[in-house]
């Protein structure tokens, strides 16, 4: 048995559900076992859902339920645990010891074309969705083509094009590009506080 | 007894998807919360890939209509971390961790940063407001922690 929750942005928990801090009197959190399993699924820049699952479902069920909401195949989806590079197989279950307080991510198995601009030039190159901004970035600040001392590779942050608000490492390229097949970025030097 | 609505907010914001996340692939944790003071470590990797946890003490009245006070702190001894012991590299990290006249975490959402030489107001982007999380800040603490580490050999591109 699979249930889903409907996307709740900003109040999900990876583990809202066996552990959820839920005693704050005087400021203090207490642990409160409820027993379940839960799923936190991002599918979206900002779009997450809950997932509750029980010991031997298939991972393969949360897939096939967003496949279905955006009408394709199961096979054109791909479903991964963060931190993880490899993408899980869609017959693997949820036993006792699945690390189910990882956020999983499901993305479209389509490549984004990832465009890089510093100063006045760019670079672009594939991505599977599932890869993070800090792949991209260690991409890009070697590249002969830019030029950037390795000494100060550590200054530069990945913003999106125009913008100004660093990206998250983490974050996936799949989620940032959303629908659209190109993604384009900044490489530019980290702002630092003055004083 | 009334309690106090940041207490509230402060836990929504440790119970957040963003947070959770964080706290899941062990990019930090929280050692204690006991309001208005949460202590917490983010990890850290320098040059060589060698990893470490980096301690601070966030202090939380009036959260989140005033921004965080957050202090680079030794959880060990129960005091800020004396400078010689703070994380070097870059400019990036020497300026967040620098010793300075309040001796805060000198980034612009931070409470004391953000009103010295109008850094909020210069860096609009990285101030502190009411609307943000207080995973806005671990994601910022754990980026710059995490900078040494981010040097390549210069390729080619494919």
């Amino acid at each position: 048995m699979i249930s889903s929750d409907s996307p709740a942005i900003g109040q999900a928990s990876a583990d809202a559900m066996e552990m959820r801090m839920s005693d704050i009197e005087g400021g203090e959190i207490a642990v409160q076992e409820t027993g379940e399993v839960v799923l936190l699924v991002k599918t979206g820049l900002r779009e997450e859902r809950r997932v509750s699952l029980k010991h031997g479902d298939r991972i393969g069920a949360i897939v096939e339920v967003i496949a279905r909401e955006r009408d394709v195949t199961v096979e054109e989806m791909v479903i991964v645990c963060e931190g993880e590079v490899a993408e899980l197989t869609l017959d693997s279950s949820v036993s006792p010891d699945y690390p189910h307080k990882r956020r999983h991510h499901v993305h479209h198995r389509s490549l984004v074309k990832v465009i890089v601009f510093y100063g006045a030039k760019e670079a672009a190159h594939e991505f599977k969705r599932r890869e993070t901004v800090d792949e991209v970035f260690d991409w890009a600040v070697a590249l002969k083509e830019f030029g950037i001392d390795p000494a100060m590779q550590g200054e530069f942050v990945l913003v999106l094009h125009g913008q100004k608000d660093e990206v998250p490492g983490s974050e996936h390229i799949g989620h940032l590009a959303g629908h659209a097949k190109e993604l384009k970025l900044d490489l530019v030097r980290g702002d630092i506080a003055n004083g | 007894m009334v309690q106090d609505p940041g207490i509230a907010r402060v836990v929504a914001d440790l119970e957040e998807s963003e947070f959770a996340s964080g706290v899941g692939a062990g990019r930090w944790s929280v050692i204690n919360f006991a309001f208005p003071i949460l202590d917490f470590v983010i990890s850290a990797m320098d040059a060589e890939g060698k990893v470490s946890e980096v301690g601070f003490r966030a202090e939380l009245t009036n959260f989140p209509a005033q921004a965080p006070m957050v202090w680079i702190w030794d959880h060990a001894n129960k005091c800020r971390l004396a400078a010689e012991k703070r994380p070097k590299g870059n400019s990036r990290i020497a300026k967040a961790f620098q010793h300075w006249t309040e001796d805060t975490v000198y980034r612009p959402w931070e409470r004391k940063t953000g009103p010295h030489n109008n850094n909020a107001g210069n860096l609009p982007h990285l101030a502190w407001r009411p609307d943000r999380r207080l995973s806005f800040i671990f994601q910022d603490l754990h980026a710059i922690l995490n900078s040494n580490a981010r040097t390549r050999p210069i390729r080619a591109a494919a």
